[in-house]
């Protein structure tokens, strides 16, 4: 894993571009309400040409889709890009971008999280920027998507502030303590990642995840622990756990056997057996249970920036500060 | 990769050993019946040491599973071999079977599909053997006529020929491009093969016939496995794909962002018609009822134009090889 340039951080007055790599916005007044809201923080806000855009669960076709994030990357003003939302298929945006034509572009802050994971992987690959692992910008509009006062104050923190160091995350609310998953004492390393369905998607593309010397933080939503399995398996026999320093597990949201499946893995594992299963025998320091991932509150992360993994502690904290000056 | 290599043709009295890869039977009293169909066909049943063994959703640890599956893949006694069941598990085996002892062993039937697709991936992969995709072990305890019938044709030592329709859907095949082409089959269920990304056992599939087959997802499910498959190079060079399909819809209890959807036809066309080779779909070599048995490894040819696939070499030895 090569270090990753942190680009400067927001300022009042500056420019976020918008853009929906993943699912359309199905919310007018959502997007209205972001609108004003990112305008009465004191920024200026820019909608991608193709935002509107729809084809079936997603928003535009890849084409489409790529030439918005093209524009919002190689953007003159904008010192954000901000995905609008989650869901599927950021990943097919990769060959319709042009990125030896952006790596003379100024580094910016790019943020996202669940499906947006794609794009992190494809920018930090690509562009060699550090990327932002936090709230979708619809979470500043929609209020049904429930953006609480940590969430909101931490974001605009990391992105803003270049002097003091983000610091150290908190239990996840829903947690209430970190769980030791495995291993003991403590690493430091750059922390990259994302959404496990997502880093897993990305195996052999050309946005593959080189976690090698790094902390790696993952978080999933929705899914049966076997899949959690699965995917687990698959990075073990693929190498892609090779050389990883630590793993942060943030919030595992609603992983649990579904009562819907009428299948028998009710006679199940649960996600505990799976983590300490799959990742405790790796030697390495696991951690679960960070506000990091699909769960209420969602504590921006600056992918890419030297961070401290203490086992015993069981503490996991970013040791620079997310922005340059 | 080794050669390719086809077992002998069952004869009858022959012993087929039932293992568990996956996950275990949801009645354990299945297997009862499941040697019953069997026996009634006049082969005889092995049992697995471990095969009722549970471990949550596995059917016993990895070490016991891994056992099993080298009992039965390298005993000379064994004519063929049946998982009972697929679900999930078979792909966390394959650190633990210890591949270079079992290069030795005959080559014997191996039939299975879903789950089982990791152990087809693997046994081409080290031993080069002709596999099976067809019904797993527990589907014996009722198997329809149509899969009875495409199960046992199979494995005759003769070129299958044209695999047949679904007789549930009136024997219509869903012809996405047009063309002929030839190639070895490969493939099996699409999230596994997706999940084989990466992996020591990840298929070469280039100049190959390619069977994907996906159940009870939802359409951005299979776009995701599909999209995978494709941004890893995984199709590049396929000779021909064929779709199945079954409950790949929007079920009624989501009424989340992916309503407006995509249909997973709508997925196929976009994804898989512009290659530029024949594609297929609907043939019932999937989940659904009907499940029609491939010889994996075995030269094949589709036709986009009339919806055919044609099997064109027998996936066993015939009767003089096997004697010599």
């Amino acid at each position: 894993m090569r270090l990753l340039i942190r680009p400067p951080g927001l300022r009042r007055g500056d420019t976020i571009a918008v853009i929906s790599p993943s699912r359309p916005h199905w919310s007018t007044s959502g997007v209205e309400f972001l609108v004003e809201e990112l305008e009465s923080r004191g920024y200026q806000v820019a909608l991608s040409p193709n935002f509107n855009a729809r084809h079936g669960y997603v928003a535009g076709t890849p084409e489409q889709r790529g030439a918005d994030l093209q524009w919002a990357l190689g953007h003159p003003d904008a010192a954000m890009v901000w995905c609008l939302g989650g869901g599927h298929g950021a990943g097919q945006v990769h060959p319709h971008v042009d990125w030896a034509a952006l790596r003379g572009a100024r580094p910016r802050i790019v943020q996202g999280f669940s499906d947006i994971t794609a794009i992190h992987l494809m920018v930090q690959r690509e562009l060699g920027w550090v990327t932002y692992y936090g709230p979708n910008a619809i979470r500043f509009g929609d209020p049904a998507e429930g953006l609480t006062e940590a969430t909101d104050a931490w974001c605009f923190r990391v992105l803003a502030e270049a002097l003091q160091p983000v610091g150290a995350y908190p239990p996840a609310a829903g947690h209430r303590r970190v769980w030791r998953v495995a291993g003991s004492g403590a690493v430091e390393a750059p922390v990259v990642g994302g959404c496990l369905w997502l880093v897993n998607r990305a195996l052999r593309t050309p946005w593959e995840l080189d976690a090698d010397g790094c902390i790696l933080l993952l978080e999933d939503v929705s899914v049966e622990p076997y899949m959690v399995d699965g995917m687990l398996t698959q990075l073990r026999l693929a190498g892609a756990l090779q050389g990883v320093r630590g793993i942060v597990f943030g919030e595992a949201h609603e992983v649990e056997p579904q009562a819907w499946n009428p299948d028998a893995h009710r006679q199940t594992l649960f996600l505990d057996d799976v983590l300490r299963g799959r990742l405790g025998d790796l030697g390495i320091p696991v951690l679960h249970g960070f506000p990091v991932g699909h769960g209420s509150d969602l504590l921006t992360v600056p992918l890419g920036c030297r961070a401290r993994l203490d086992a015993d502690a069981r503490t996991f904290e970013v040791l620079e500060p997310g922005v340059a000056a | 990769m080794p050669g390719r290599r086809k077992p002998p043709p069952l004869r009858p009295g022959d012993t087929i050993a039932l293992v568990t890869t996956s996950s275990p039977l949801p009645e354990p009293a299945t297997v009862q019946r499941v040697i019953g169909a069997v026996e009634a066909r006049g082969y005889r049943v092995a049992l697995s040491p471990n095969f009722n063994a549970r471990h949550g959703y596995l059917a016993g640890s990895d070490r016991q599973r891994a056992d099993d599956l080298m009992w039965a893949l390298g005993s000379d006694e064994f004519a063929a071999v049946l998982s009972l069941r697929g679900g999930y598990g078979c792909a966390r085996l394959y650190e633990l079977i210890d591949w270079d002892s079992l290069r030795a062993a005959r080559p014997r039937v191996v039939c299975g599909f879903s789950d089982l697709t990791a152990l087809h991936l693997m046994i081409e992969r080290e031993l080069g053997w002709v596999t099976f995709h067809g019904p797993n072990g527990w589907e014996l305890a009722d198997i329809g006529s149509f899969s009875e019938r495409e199960l046992w044709r199979a494995l005759r030592p003769v070129p299958l020929g044209d695999v047949p329709g679904d007789p549930d859907h009136g024997g219509c095949v869903w012809r996405v491009s047009g063309g002929v082409a030839e190639g070895e089959l490969a493939g099996g269920c699409q999230f596994l093969l997706a999940q084989a990304i990466g992996t020591p056992f990840a298929p070469a599939l280039a100049g190959r016939v390619v069977l994907l087959e996906e159940t009870r997802a939802e359409p951005y499910m299979v776009e995701a496995d599909l999209c995978h498959l494709l941004s890893a190079g995984m199709l590049e060079g396929v000779a021909g794909i064929v779709y199945a399909a079954h409950e790949l819809r929007v079920p009624d209890y989501y009424t989340g962002m992916f309503q407006h959807s995509k249909s997973w036809q709508d997925v196929v066309e976009e994804w898989l018609g512009g290659l530029g080779v024949p594609v297929i779909a609907n043939l019932p070599l999937g989940h659904g009822r009907n499940l029609a048995t491939l010889p994996l490894g075995c030269r094949a040819r589709i036709d986009g134009d009339r919806g055919l696939l044609t099997v064109l070499e027998p996936g066993v030895q015939s009767v003089e090889e096997a004697a010599a």
